[in-house]
């Protein structure tokens, strides 16, 4: 049931043939994600390209010296069958593109949305309008805010002096009482 | 503030309507409902364009009322009993030690204020590390000391003669001044005498709790991290610098305590106004949770007589610098010029005698109050919280030290005086007993001893108790940076990829990796460290609400509630208190961390340098890398930025390690070194390394260099034959200079020179000054042989140095350089411009060490003095440039 996946560099910024100046895993080798593959340098910084999923190194296909680009080909990863499986929450960038065909190593939230199974993801291959994109598809729970629940309609600039309507009678509370005490917008 | 004062009201009628209704609100919907039509009000005024001040204050009076006021667990007797000897004995330790010589010096009245304020947590709140618990974090104010040692006293954890030896510690048993953990390293947890010092460090302190537990360090526990603080003290910027970090990472394992007794060393901290309501506003706006604890129970019967509010507005009416009067003049006082200034008042304290008056006691001495702070700053979730207590400076010190504008400076007091406390803490000691001040404990078995020693016992153990049973990690060995190690061939890269390289490295290793923290004030991508963000995650308590800007990069953003890395914005003091933090994990938290705080070096030490001090005294242990350092190197920042004394101010601290390497096998060497002295040997040591941004090609290592390495210097390359030579020293970046020079002068001079690494100039001298003091005091034994002696035995002078900071840090090894010996370095103002052009200026480049190595030879006689001129023409040197210091 294995499949062989290419790993591919992912958008390191901008910058063009950057040395491999560390090969950190073997063919042959299991991985899982975000496993350190190699390590590249720039000008100025030297940072490891993670695995973008789980699976066995079928073939290396960079060794140190060699210079790489976005999309250079690092390794042939053959995923197993319980990786495969596995698809990935399309939401959370850190958790995209892990299955599809040709996998840039590690580049979270792109995804060549034709063999994604991801739902929600919208079908752009410009690389900058997808990432804006991404981020405005991938809606959570805690991004949303809740309006502030709406006064009851009688609350007008003179109800406040008027007897409040009848209702039973409670306790003060007085945990909540001592945090309204203290709020300082009110005084 | 010209507000109108919220006593004058022009329609009491229309004012007691409103208060009605907003009391049925609450009666019939809670309090909720009422904040929130109070909020709508507000607003709704706002928007209608009324112009509302804002005023981020509640009453004068305490935050927790009577009637929300707790029970008292405690047996008030007893703990009275106990209270009073620590306040006697600490009394005692310090006007003993003056009796014996004034230069010992030390300070009564500040625990006279915060007694209470101690025993209360020690009675009933801090628990000690222990089996069941890791122990609440007390951060004791220095000047407090005398009392935490008169109450270990009496838990027989101290002895007579150790107090005796207060401020006497030079011939051993002594108790130090202040807390040190440096000198007192069982006792003694957190330095905190220089102020504002303290809170910032107790802060980061609650923080990295939080981290630990997070990244699953440490199981999550309810510890608290309490830190004692004055009101003086408070106008220290970094007492209040970093208010607004705990209220967003709410950290409700923070509690503050500020003692005010409204006195600073010279007078009132605030007199004419109130401090309690200025830092009350400052919390408050923050977001702190604050509790006010101002007045005792003696006043609770007045303040509930106050039906028409005269009392409570008096008491916002008076300023501090009246109530300071008001305890040092005594009742009569008190009735005349406070009660007296409303007749009402006067009448409602007509039947209590000016001594009960003069007894009206302030919150922060009044232990039922004070626990009724503590219980709910204990119970509060979700925030930080600050308790202001009001107290009276040299509480019961009597008329020479109480409320007295010279009480801070007090250390001797009159035989009346002692009588004066004795009689009134009740203390057994006679007459004739007082002058000889001798100290007095109940016996081991009697009931107030007992009962002390119960309470700390349910507690967990004694407070406070400095451990430093940490396991230990093994270094990883030097192999695993090979890549370091064999060199970059053509790749030029600096010594701060390097430095990333290894920390890269670090994080993957099986037993090191989780315990690495990387601290980073905003400039990691100043450094290239941003491949880390991926790497190993930007801690957030609260993870990643946001799909991050660059999320479709490898070197994304990442923010993640395991994160690895404390980003802590543009804030090198609570970078550095995070620093403190972790490299003092292995003591209070049982597991050691590996901290790399990675700074611009110029805003290390001469921005936060007592920080840094108080990370020595701490026994602090990890790694400063003092990032694109060097005065030259950073080209084009110019003058602020520019670092060309680091090398040398750190190294003040005694156990600093600092170091100055060129290249990555140097600094791999060095910081595996620092691995296995500091977590594997748990050696109290810190390491600062300096790191560059130029780019250049790293040589592999060559063999049998790592002692020479770690001592401060080695042989890097040797010179051709040549009967005439010299030796040069290099460090850091121009040591690459110092290579080019040698050539240049065997090629063009015929004359060849031996080039040596020099990492740390400063290690050199100390291991220099230790052989000469040891051959001082052992003048008939075999001489022991300084490194800088024995790395030099086969070299000829002269000897030319030159680095990157200011001559004085060569100039440090001068004495032990067998030859004449002149130096090169970049005193002055820093500039910008290219790093060619800036060595020119500085006189530290190629061709200036060519000239002085020439001049020097022309010096001994072994050249021809006028091959100098000729060499300084073909340079393009001018005689004439101005000396660098002086431009």
């Amino acid at each position: 049931m294995a499949s062989t996946t290419q790993v591919l560099v992912p958008d390191i910024g901008g910058f063009k043939d950057v040395d491999v100046i560390d090969v950190l895993v073997k063919a042959g080798q299991e991985i899982d994600k975000e496993t350190p593959m190699i390590t590249i340098e720039t000008e100025k910084a030297a940072m490891d390209v993670p695995a973008p999923g789980a699976g066995r190194i079928a073939e290396l296909k960079v060794k140190k010296g060699d210079k790489v680009s976005e999309g250079s080909l690092i390794l042939l990863l053959e995923s197993t069958a319980a990786s495969a499986a596995e698809p990935d929450k399309p939401a959370a960038p850190k958790d995209a593109a892990a299955e599809v065909a040709a996998v840039p190593g590690g580049a979270p939230a792109k995804t060549e949305a034709a063999a994604a199974p991801a739902p929600a993801k919208r079908e752009k291959t410009s690389t900058e309008s997808a990432s804006n994109d991404t981020a405005k598809d991938s809606t959570r729970p805690q991004a949303a805010a809740p309006e502030v629940p709406a006064p009851p309609p009688a609350a007008d600039d003179q109800a406040a002096a008027a007897a409040p309507p009848p209702r039973a009678a409670g306790p003060i509370d007085d945990k909540a009482f001592s945090t309204a005490y203290a709020s300082p917008s009110v005084r | 503030m010209t507000q109108q004062s919220p006593f004058e009201d022009i329609d009491p009628t229309e004012t007691q309507e409103w208060l009605e209704s907003i009391e049925s609100v609450m009666r019939a919907q809670g309090a909720q409902r009422a904040h929130f039509l109070l909020e709508k009000l507000v607003d709704f005024t706002r928007r209608s364009g009324a112009y509302l001040p804002f005023k981020p204050n509640t009453a004068y009076l305490n935050t927790i009322s009577r009637a929300q006021q707790p029970d008292y667990p405690g047996d008030r007797s007893l703990e009275r009993r106990n209270e009073a000897y620590m306040r006697w004995n600490a009394l005692a330790m310090v006007v003993q030690a003056n009796a014996a010589s004034s230069e010992y010096g030390g300070h009564i009245a500040s625990y006279a204020s915060a007694a209470t304020l101690y025993e209360v947590g020690f009675n009933h709140f801090w628990r000690a590390r222990s089996a069941a618990h890791p122990g609440d974090m007390i951060y004791m104010q220095g000047h407090s000391s005398p009392g935490i040692y008169a109450r270990a006293y009496l838990e027989g954890r101290l002895d007579e003669a150790q107090l005796q030896r207060f401020r006497q510690e030079v011939r051993g048993g002594g108790l130090s001044s202040y807390p040190h953990p440096w000198l007192m390293p069982d006792f003694w947890q957190y330095p905190t005498v220089s102020m504002g010092l303290g809170p910032m460090m107790a802060i980061f302190q609650a923080r990295f709790v939080r981290y630990l537990e997070n990244r699953g360090m440490v199981p999550a526990t309810d510890r608290k991290v309490w830190a004692f603080l004055g009101d003086g003290e408070m106008d220290e910027p970094e007492s209040m610098g970093a208010l607004t970090m705990p209220v967003r990472e709410k950290l409700d394992n923070l509690v503050f305590v500020i003692n005010c007794n409204l006195q600073r060393l010279d007078g009132p901290v605030r007199g004419n106004g109130k401090i309690i309501q200025e830092l009350e506003a400052a919390f408050l706006g923050a977001g702190w949770n604050v509790i006010k604890v101002l007045w005792g129970s003696r006043w609770d019967p007045l303040l509930e007589r106050d039906h028409q509010g005269l009392l409570k507005r008096l008491m916002e009416e008076c300023v501090d610098g009246e109530y300071q009067n008001f305890k040092s003049k005594g009742g009569a006082y008190t009735r005349e010029h406070f009660f007296g200034k409303y007749p009402e008042l006067k009448e409602m304290v007509a039947n209590m005698s000016d001594d009960e008056i003069w007894r009206l006691n302030r919150g922060g001495h009044d232990p039922v109050k004070v626990y009724a702070a503590y219980a709910a700053a204990v119970a509060n979730k979700g925030s930080p919280t600050v308790i202001l207590a009001k107290t009276v400076k040299g509480f019961g010190l009597g008329k020479t030290a109480e409320g007295l504008n010279v009480a801070h400076q007090q250390k001797k007091l009159g035989e009346e005086d002692l009588k004066a406390v004795r009689d009134r803490f009740n203390i057994p000691v006679s007459d004739e007993e007082i002058a000889g001040l001798s100290f007095r404990k109940p016996a081991p078995d009697s009931e107030e001893i007992l009962y002390l020693q119960e309470r700390r016992s349910a507690l967990g153990g004694y407070l406070p108790e400095r451990n430093s049973a940490a396991p230990p990690l093994p270094a990883p060995p030097l192999e695993s940076f090979s890549a370091l190690l064999e060199g970059t061939e053509e790749r030029e890269i600096s010594t701060t990829m390097a430095l990333v390289r290894i920390l890269s490295t670090l994080v993957r290793d099986k037993n090191l990796g989780k315990h690495v923290v990387p601290i980073i004030p905003d400039e990691a991508r100043t450094f290239g460290m941003e491949g880390m963000f991926r790497q190993v995650g930007i801690y957030s308590s609260v993870g990643q609400l946001y799909t991050p800007q660059d999320a479709d990069q490898l070197m994304f953003y990442r923010e993640d509630r395991q994160g690895q890395i404390l980003e802590e914005g543009i804030n090198e003091a609570g970078s550095l208190c995070s620093w403190i933090a972790a490299a003092t994990a292995y003591s209070n938290h049982g597991v050691s961390m590996i901290p790399f705080y990675i700074y611009y070096s110029m805003f290390g030490f001469q921005r936060v340098g007592d920080f840094m001090w108080a990370a020595g005294d701490s026994q602090a242990r990890g790694f400063l890398i003092g990032g694109t350092a060097g005065r030259t190197t950073l080209a084009g920042e110019g003058l602020q930025h520019q670092d060309g004394h680091s090398q040398l101010v750190m190294t003040a601290i005694p156990n600093c390690v600092a170091y100055d390497p060129t290249y990555a096998y140097e600094l791999a060497v060095i910081i595996q070194d620092g691995l296995r002295r500091m977590y594997q040997e748990q050696e109290s040591v810190f390491y600062y390394i300096t790191c560059m941004n130029e780019n250049y090609a790293h040589p592999a290592m060559p063999s049998g260099v790592e002692q020479g390495i770690l001592r401060g210097m080695y042989l890097l390359k040797s010179g051709g034959k040549g009967k005439v030579r010299v030796t040069l020293f290099g460090s850091g970046t121009i040591l690459r200079e110092v290579l080019a020079a040698a050539e240049l002068l065997e090629k063009d001079y015929g004359v060849p020179a031996d080039v040596f690494s020099v990492t740390s100039f400063s290690e050199l001298r100390r291991n220099a000054l230790d052989a000469e003091r040891w051959n001082l005091l052992h003048p008939t034994e075999a001489a022991r042989v300084p490194y800088v002696r024995e790395a030099l035995e086969r070299s000829t002078g002269p000897f030319i140095a030159a680095t990157d900071y200011m001559k004085t840090v060569p100039d440090q090894i001068r004495q032990w350089v067998p030859g004449r010996y002149a130096v090169l370095g970049t005193d002055g103002f820093g500039r910008s411009d290219s790093r060619a052009e800036l060595r020119r200026f500085f006189e530290v480049n190629r061709h200036y060490i060519v000239i002085a190595t020439l001049k020097c030879l022309a010096d001994e006689g072994k050249i021809d003095v006028r091959t100098i001129p000729t060499a300084m023409k073909a340079f393009g040197i001018d005689p004439e440039k101005p000396n660098p210091l002086t431009v």
